[in-house]
């Protein structure tokens, strides 16, 4: 959309709010896939233990 | 024989590449990040014209038009079409009242003759708004979704990219109160949207503009002709097809969040996915000529056509594994289970990377949801699940060997037979007397093999050549009242 022109309003959002608003949706998608690191290491760890204490 | 058994084994193999591609999916969607890191987005704000399509919509427009009145977007750059099919209930006047409280916002548009179905109700808006030239950018949203206040100046910032032609929402269940299938079809939306389009945004093609609310810039939607395709049931799947191969990248934006009201029932469902389902195999054929040729970009890629092909193809993967399982415990019992046992490692660490990625993808959804999350395969197939992780578990039941063997077979014939207890499930719901019992019964049977059994109802109603009739999905407006 290369040509598009800006309309002569108000705008809602400025650029550095946008911009803080781009670096947040960034840090959100990194947290969760924290979130998936840490809740798959758990998982793994207590079906680790399971099957251990089964297998002694 | 021995070729027969490779054959058969071959057959269980398949059976592995659904879940294999589900965790590429969701390993693509895990490292979104990248993407949005790298993805250009500025404040831009286009004079966009919202198209709605309407066809006695009374119970549900009326909010939709205000909370289109609340969107966080300039005033001067906002108008809102409603494209009314020839409505017989309040749907006018409703309209009417709405554009006298927001002057210069809210359009009326009637088609006189209606009936022709959701495409040609838009397009009918289309032509009137494209010959006014007024629009930069067009937004095409269900008369029943919701906006929230963000969503479209977060889907419009992605044309700060000069390639960008199209940008989705993230399309979330929305109905309270909710009931177990809402529940089911939120967790799903997760799966199938949140995290099956953030992965189409790695792999920089896109299957869908979601129907619901779908933003397409002004040079887009010209390079397609100006028009919503009509030659298919999956008008928004063909448009965004076409909008790709035109040269243009389409985006999908998690943030700009659309709620959404869904069937409360099996057979509204199986109404509607019955008709995504018939749209995805016409889509295949139509552009049989794009897959697998990186001629055609992106969408002509190894990745996407994976994704499609296990998703459109999912019923044929399930026979196909019960088809080799069987007939591999009569030709080799000891073979079958090596091969089952395969079968379920893959299966398990596939619902357990996804069920967790899916949670942390949308923790708000899945803490609504854990339950159908947990149990989206079903009870019984997940004890097969545990039984493949912690078999002694079972150690201390004691089954007798024909028994044994019962339960083998079955469990074999349960990779596919699963999706016909679904389709029971359908048949029993509306039965008085039985119906309470549906419910239970979808978590013991899952709702994954019932999105199976409604994609291969898809394939029979197209073999059958069935009229292609656009039926309405029933809403009662009932979404958002606990989301405002």
């Amino acid at each position: 959309m290369s040509d598009l022109e800006r309309p002569d309003v108000t705008d809602p959002v400025s650029s550095q709010q946008a911009e803080l608003e781009r670096r947040e949706d960034e840090h959100q998608e990194r947290r969760r896939l924290v979130r998936q690191i840490v809740l798959a290491v758990v998982l793994a760890i207590l079906l680790a233990a399971r099957l251990t204490l089964v297998g002694s | 024989v021995e070729a027969l058994e490779i054959l058969l084994l071959a057959f269980v193999v398949a059976g592995a590449i659904p879940p294999v591609v589900g965790v590429y999916t969701f390993a693509l969607a895990s490292i979104h990040s990248w993407r949005v890191a790298r993805e250009p987005v500025a404040p831009l704000f286009p004079r966009v014209a919202i198209v709605v399509p309407a066809w006695n919509e009374a119970a549900v427009l009326g909010r939709t038009l205000d909370r289109l009145a609340a969107l966080e977007y300039p005033r001067q750059a906002l108008r809102v079409y409603v494209v009314d099919d020839a409505s017989t209930d309040g749907t006018p006047a409703l309209v009417h009242g709405k554009a006298a409280e927001h002057p210069g916002l809210i359009f009326y548009l009637r088609r006189d003759q209606g009936g022709q179905g959701k495409a040609h109700t838009i397009n009918h808006g289309l032509g009137i708004i494209r010959a006014e030239d007024w629009y930069e950018a067009v937004l095409i949203i269900d008369a029943d979704v919701i906006l929230t206040a963000e969503s479209l100046r977060r889907m419009t910032r992605h044309f700060a990219s000069v390639d960008v032609g199209a940008v989705t929402a993230y399309i979330k269940e929305g109905s309270r109160p909710e009931n177990y299938l809402n529940r089911f079809v939120a967790f799903e939306y997760v799966t199938a949207q949140a995290a099956a389009r953030r992965a189409q945004n790695m792999l920089g093609a896109q299957a869908c503009l979601a129907g619901g609310a779908q933003l397409l810039s002004r040079e887009s939607l010209d390079a397609v002709g100006g028009r919503i395709d009509t030659s298919t049931l999956a008008e928004d799947t063909a448009t965004t097809f076409k909008v790709q191969l035109a040269g243009w990248r389409v985006v999908f934006d998690p943030t700009a969040v659309v709620w959404a009201e869904e069937p409360s029932d099996i057979r509204g469902l199986w109404k509607q996915r019955l008709r995504w389902g018939r749209g995805n195999v016409q889509i295949t054929r139509a552009f049989r000529h794009v897959w697998f040729r990186r001629r055609y970009g992106r969408l002509g890629g190894i990745g996407f056509a994976a994704i499609w092909f296990t998703t459109t193809m999912m019923p044929v993967f399930m026979v196909l594994s019960s088809i080799g399982l069987v007939g591999l415990f009569f030709a080799d019992r000891s073979l079958s289970g090596h091969a089952f046992r395969l079968l379920l490692g893959v299966n398990v660490v596939t619902y357990l990377f996804i069920t967790i990625s899916a949670i942390s993808i949308d923790p708000d959804t899945g803490r609504r949801t854990w339950r159908e999350a947990i149990l989206f395969p079903g009870i019984i197939s997940v004890l097969f699940l545990i039984y493949a992780v912690d078999p002694p578990l079972f150690k201390g039941v004691n089954l007798g060997a024909g028994l044994l063997t019962a339960i083998v077979l079955f469990a074999y014939v349960w990779q596919a037979g699963c999706m016909l207890a679904a389709g029971a499930l359908k048949a029993l719901e509306p039965v008085r007397g039985v119906r309470v019992v549906v419910p239970p019964m979808l978590y013991v049977v899952g709702y994954g093999p019932l999105l199976a059994a409604m994609t291969a109802g898809a394939y029979i109603k197209e073999l059958r050549r069935a009229e292609m009739r656009w039926e309405k999905t029933e809403k009662s407006g009932k979404v958002g009242e606990a989301l405002q």
